[in-house]
């Protein structure tokens, strides 16, 4: 009786073993480009189908001594299935452009097409995209980090797993596909468990460290969608930093594409 | 300066707070002063200094749900040494409707047509006000009847324009005044209806990949006065002469990666046999360079040139002209931007103009702006000789409230 009742141990502990055997070797057999690119994608797929949106921005600069400024805007978002997606950013701080709206149509493989308008002359200006390296406002934010995320502007690489603040996350390498990028590579520390960025490392044209993008206070909008409340970035050549808070930000709002059309924008407030 | 906003609310009857809105309006405005310094003194000993005062107050209201909406826009100004200059308009106090697929406006309003940066020809709608600066950014209210529609085919766009504002024009104190007073309150017409004849106007406009173009067509009194006539020798002034035009435009956009490529181009066609019928247009160039000098700088370069087919007879000064100029945009927290420019007459050799404008934040409220203008000519019939005198530079201080 000890003898058979042994043999079904026997049996199952082998067959783990083969099992995992099996797996350890499928696992190997995809190329860390392959994994990285996966990850990328269930991380793409996990928020797909979030429609629109509309939030407050407060935008805090600082400078390395530590004098700040603060920028206010709202930013309403649409999205859109095959493309980029529709954004649109209207200016409340400083007075000076109070009023002015920023209309970004972003691709995956070809150039965003961008639009600003300009109360004081009541002019809809189209604008040169390529500028996607430049800072945001004077902030440390490049308008390439604001844009929204998708699978065609990097090739993906998986480096390692690691815990980070207690999460264990994926850390995977983000090269941009875009030759006029203002990055030779983003590291991005991924969590395992919802697949949401929580920090990203950005290297400048000369390959050296330059930025860091931390994602916290995370919040779960209808159920599926994960959305941080406090973007920080801290660029570790100038010793400044921008803090990006989101307000009252809610999905479902009722935007649809002709809120988003360049016609429109004289409209925007 | 801090209490300002609040008598000036008070004086609209409107509670303000630091919030932006309150319930659906908004309120705020700009109070701006201005200093000009002319390099030498004028051809009727006028003074070198100018300074002014000019106060800006907006208010907006939305309300069913934001498809109506109130904007009202209100501008003075007060110079030290032109009387014309001192000055008030309302430049805008409209509503608006916004439908589905259509917008309809009624009251006085603002409209801009056209892409190019040195000259405005087809933007036709509003009369310039000259007396703000002599660029011709600055823009009179319109009273205006606007049904816009938008459909796949691109967007449609009638106006009725029942009432016609005549140009400012600098007073015999003015330094940027041509030479010649203008007597803005007292022109003459074509029309016999004068200042209420009703003008037309329709525009069209679409965007395919990455063209943007606008059609445009306007019939009615000439926002360009002529202003040779009727000259009064005696007094050294002039009523401009207001005739009937009927004026066919197009604008058109490039835009791909760092480049714009634009063009605005014109045909006028007059009535009166004074006037000669006449073609112009703007072919101009816009490239950016991102993060110049290894930093987070923008160099924007631009080139347009301007030509029109009336030659030397041309009454304005962009008849064959090439404009070059940079933009460095520091992109930094005060967004300091600098604009340098130098129009070339091509035909009159000698004439010169060179600009710079500069711009930058000291806090959240206020703004410095300064703006030189440095002007040469050798033939005097170029319309730039009269100017020939009148180089100047100018400092403004903009405080913003809301």
């Amino acid at each position: 009786m000890k003898k058979l009742s042994q043999r079904p141990v026997v049996i199952l502990q082998s067959l783990v073993t083969i099992t995992a055997l099996l797996f350890f070797s499928l696992a190997s057999a995809q190329t860390a480009e392959e994994t990285g690119l996966s990850i990328a994608k269930e991380m793409k797929a996990r928020d797909e189908g979030w429609g629109n949106s509309q939030s407050n921005l407060v935008m805090t600069l600082r400078t390395r001594k530590g004098d700040e400024v603060v920028r206010e805007m709202r930013s309403k978002s649409f999205e859109v299935a095959g493309d980029g997606d529709m954004g649109l950013t209207i200016f409340d701080t400083p007075l000076d452009v109070k009023g002015t709206a920023f209309l970004n149509h972003s691709h995956t493989t070809k150039n965003d097409d961008q639009w600003i308008f300009l109360p004081a002359l009541k002019r809809v200006k189209r604008i040169a995209s390529r500028n996607k390296s430049g800072p945001f406002l004077g902030s440390e934010f490049a308008f390439e980090d604001l844009s929204s995320f998708e699978i065609e502007k990097f090739s993906f690489k998986y480096l390692r797993d690691e815990s980070l603040e207690e999460q264990e996350t994926f850390v995977i390498e983000m090269v941009p596909t875009d030759k006029y990028s203002g990055y030779t590579k983003v590291h991005g520390w991924v969590d395992k468990e919802h697949y949401r960025p929580q920090k990203l490392v950005f290297f400048d044209r000369r390959d050296t460290l330059l930025k860091t993008l931390t994602f916290t206070d995370y919040k779960l909008y209808k159920d599926k969608y994960w959305r941080a409340d406090i973007q920080k970035m801290i660029n570790h050549k100038s010793g400044k930093s921008t803090d990006i808070q989101v307000r009252n930000l809610e999905f479902d709002v009722g935007l649809d594409e002709n809120d988003f059309k360049e016609n429109r924008l004289r409209r925007a407030r | 300066m801090i209490r300002l906003p609040i008598l000036l609310s008070s004086f609209f009857g409107i509670a303000v707070s630091s919030l932006p809105v309150l319930g659906s309006q908004s309120f705020d405005g700009s109070l701006e002063f201005q200093h000009r310094q002319f390099f030498e003194s004028g051809d009727y000993d006028q003074s070198k200094g100018q300074s002014s005062v000019a106060l800006s107050l907006n208010y907006l209201k939305d309300w069913n749900n934001g498809d109506d909406r109130l904007e009202v826009e209100t501008f003075w100004r007060v110079d030290d040494v032109d009387n014309e200059r001192t000055h008030a308009d309302l430049r805008q106090l409209i509503w608006t409707h916004y439908g589905d697929n259509y917008e309809f406006s009624a009251g006085l309003g603002r409209v801009f047509w056209g892409v190019t940066e040195t000259q405005h020809l087809v933007d036709v709608v509003n009369q310039t006000d000259l007396v703000e600066n002599i660029d011709g950014e600055d823009k009179l209210g319109q009273p205006l009847l606007r049904y816009q529609r938008f459909t796949e085919v691109g967007t449609f766009e009638l106006f009725l324009l029942p009432y016609f504002r005549t140009r400012t024009f600098e007073g015999s104190e003015g330094r940027l005044n041509g030479g010649l007073r203008v007597l803005s309150d007292d022109p003459v017409y074509e029309s016999n209806s004068g200042s209420s004849s009703l003008d037309t106007a329709f525009r069209y406009t679409n965007t395919l990949g990455a063209f943007d173009f606008g059609l445009s067509w306007f019939s009615g009194t000439s926002r360009e006065p002529e202003l040779f006539s009727n000259i009064d020798f005696l007094n050294g002034s002039t009523r401009p002469f207001y005739p009937q035009v009927d004026q066919y435009g197009l604008d058109v956009q490039f835009t791909e990666g760092g480049w714009l490529l634009k063009l605005e181009a014109i045909q006028r066609n007059f009535d009166v046999q004074s006037i000669e019928d006449h073609a112009a247009a703007t072919l101009g160039f816009e490239y950016t360079l991102v993060g110049v000098f290894g930093s987070t700088y923008d160099l924007g370069l631009l080139g347009e040139y301007s030509w029109d087919d009336r030659g030397t007879r041309a009454t304005t000064t962009f008849q064959d002209d090439l404009f070059l100029g940079a933009r460095l945009a520091l992109n930094d927290v005060s967004s300091s931007e600098v604009l340098f420019g130098v129009s070339e007459d091509l035909e009159f050799s000698g004439s010169k103009a060179v600009f710079l404008e500069g711009a930058t934040r000291i806090n959240n409220a206020v703004s410095l702006n300064v703006e030189a203008r440095y002007f040469d000519a050798d033939s005097d019939r170029d319309p730039l000789f009269s100017f020939k005198d009148s180089s100047f530079i100018q400092v403004g201080i903009e405080y913003f409230f809301d």
